[in-house]
């Protein structure tokens, strides 16, 4: 079976002027079953940014959602490194390994009672 | 406004040009009516006249016949033949007045006049003339038929002329009409002119009003959003200075030193903060952070944390426990994030023990050694109730200095990886500075504007490893039974080997702290 993945993309420098934009991106809906945050094309992200994503981190945690996040630069994984989130969430380089690494956990999800 | 003022004198000129245009015009109509009303009306008077000495003339010849008729004295012909030579030129002038005084209706009659006139002459007045005695018959009879014909004749020019009087005074009143409708449109148009104008001077002082009301409003309200803003920046730079500027501790081993510094271009306080405190034994607590956003709130949160850290501090000063406690405490509340560094410098053993949240890693600085970035990385303070925090040593040697700083000092050019590039710059230029903290921020903003709040401390351990008068006392102050548990939270990743690897390396070097 085809497991079903959200992607969610953010793009340019996410600053506290656009919390309201990130937060609208960053929006759990009962359909989602995974989700991949494509952040290939960010290259920047303040504290406010980064809370947003910690916020929907938990959010997904709650509902069991596995959450991956693609990365495209050193700029944004140093600021993810800063907030810890690169423990805290399933981080790539490459879409194909994010991809595959959401199929296995929704796969393993399914197959488990 | 200045269009509206332009568009009203443009209105203003055409309708004055307007007004203008129907003035003259208006007067050299009248002007025409007039003039011909009365030169009509003089030439019917001189056409009466000139019809009344027709008249007369015929009679005077008839008096010279009569005369001689009745006397044959052909002295009485005079009055005839003096009559008989104007007749025919006024007969003549008549004719022409008669279309000028618009009476031509009357031109059968005249000519029915003159050959009743032409009749008489060579029916009666020359066989008179030619024999006096025999014709009284000839005049009694026939010549008075005709000069009843003539009388008629004029009577009926007469009143033609009368009639065309008649028509030329009626003209005339026309004229008269015609000029008052003239006057009254003239006026009235005057008037709805001024009152146009008054109406448009109205609105346009209406508008003018209106748009000083609105100028006054949105002074009053920029002036009260001036007063406003100032009194939140006073507030906040007055926490702010109280929060921040707790004097550092001042130790003979371990040597202080830090910088502030709030966006250049903003009004609103930040959320940053550092601290420190004296332990027992030497050791100092210190402590950085930054709370996301700016303003008073932000301020607020930032003094709940760094108060929330000197007291977990005073009870346990272990990195981690602090922070964990901190983040209890925040995420109580639906508020802001917090990064911060928690940490003790020991420098009878030239330990740095910290733990971070969230926050921009620590530089270390050994003598002779490049900076580096010690390892960071965990959630903020806030995010996460389940979150943990890992505590880390670093074996450090005399004269090493720890740089603590918030991301405004590597995110000011929106490219940490630069930004960090940068501020190791600024590390080794700070090398051999009194104020390393002023040295750094000097060397990395060089007089530029600052977007962000920055905040900078550093701690070095003195160079000759001297433990200052202070350590003979050591007793402990805050319990340091926590120090074990401390130790022993760190995991082998906490450490970068490489630091580890240098401590035998290093023992004596360096000249940071003096």
């Amino acid at each position: 079976m085809q497991p079903s993945i959200s992607v969610i993309k953010l793009t340019g420098e996410l600053e506290i002027g656009r919390k309201a934009e990130v937060r609208g991106a960053l929006q759990l809906t009962d359909e989602q079953k995974s989700i991949l945050i494509d952040c290939g094309e960010v290259t920047y992200a303040d504290s406010t940014a980064l809370a947003e994503l910690i916020r929907f981190r938990n959010q997904a945690d709650a509902r069991q959602v596995p959450v991956a996040i693609l990365i495209g630069n050193g700029q944004f994984a140093r600021l993810l490194d800063y907030a810890g989130l690169a423990q805290a969430f399933a981080v790539f380089d490459t879409r194909g390994a994010a991809l595959a690494f959401l199929g296995s956990q929704t796969a393993g999800s399914q197959t488990a009672p | 406004m200045i269009v509206a003022s332009r568009r009203s004198l443009i209105l203003t000129a055409i309708m004055s040009f307007a007004l203008l245009c129907l003035l003259v015009g208006g007067g050299i109509a009248i002007r025409r009516y007039i003039a011909r009303a009365f030169a009509s009306s003089e030439e019917i008077h001189r056409t009466q006249s000139l019809a009344q000495d027709a008249l007369k003339l015929q009679l005077d010849e008839e008096t010279g016949i009569r005369g001689i008729a009745a006397t044959h004295d052909r002295l009485f012909l005079q009055p005839y033949f003096e009559a008989h030579a104007s007749l025919r030129q006024a007969f003549d002038q008549l004719q022409r007045d008669l279309v000028d005084a618009q009476a031509a209706e009357a031109e059968p009659a005249l000519a029915d006049a003159r050959n009743a006139s032409r009749t008489w002459v060579s029916r009666v007045a020359l066989p008179v003339i030619a024999n006096p005695g025999a014709n009284g018959e000839l005049i009694q009879v026939y010549g008075k038929a005709l000069m009843d014909r003539y009388r008629a004749d004029f009577a009926r020019i007469d009143s033609a002329l009368t009639a065309s009087e008649a028509r030329n005074a009626q003209a005339v009143r026309d004229s008269i009409d015609r000029i008052n409708a003239f006057v009254g449109i003239f006026v009235a148009a005057l008037l709805a002119f001024g009152i146009a104008y008054g109406i448009q001077q109205l609105r346009v002082a209406e508008r003018l009003a209106e748009q000083e009301r609105i100028a006054e409003q949105e002074r009053r309200e920029r002036a009260g959003l001036r007063a406003a803003y100032e009194a939140e920046k006073r507030i906040a730079d007055t926490l702010q200075e109280a929060f921040t500027h707790r004097p550092l501790p001042l130790l003979d081993s371990l040597h202080l030193s830090a910088s502030y510094a709030a966006a250049t271009e903003s009004t609103l306080v930040g959320g940053d903060w550092y601290d420190a405190m004296a332990l027992a034994e030497n050791r100092v607590l210190f402590t950085i952070g930054d709370v996301t956003g700016h303003g008073i709130e932000a301020a607020v949160t930032m003094n709940r944390a760094r108060q929330a850290v000197i007291s977990y501090a005073l009870m346990n000063v272990d990195p981690t426990h602090i922070l964990q406690r901190v983040n209890t405490e925040l995420v109580g509340y639906e508020t802001r994030l917090v990064t911060a560094i928690v940490g003790i410098a020991d420098p009878t053993t030239y330990e740095f023990i910290y733990a971070v949240a969230g926050h921009p890693p620590p530089v270390l600085l050994e003598p002779g050694r490049p900076p580096q970035f010690l390892q960071c990385g965990s959630v903020p303070l806030g995010a996460l109730s389940s979150a943990s925090y890992q505590t880390r040593r670093v074996q450090t040697v005399p004269g090493a200095t720890l740089v603590l700083y918030t991301d405004g000092a590597v995110e000011h050019s929106r490219n940490v990886l630069e930004g960090e590039r940068l501020l190791l710059e600024a590390v080794t230029e700070a090398r051999d500075q009194l104020n390393p903290a002023s040295s750094i921020h000097r060397a990395i903003f060089s007089g530029r504007s600052v977007a962000d709040d920055v905040a900078i401390l550093t701690l070095a351990f003195a160079a000759d490893g001297a433990l200052g008068l202070a350590s003979a006392s050591g007793k402990s102050q805050i319990g340091f039974g926590s120090r074990s548990r401390a130790v022993s939270d760190i995991g082998g990743g906490g450490v970068s080997p490489n630091i580890n690897s240098r401590i035998t390396r290093y023992t004596a070097w360096g000249k940071m702290a003096s």
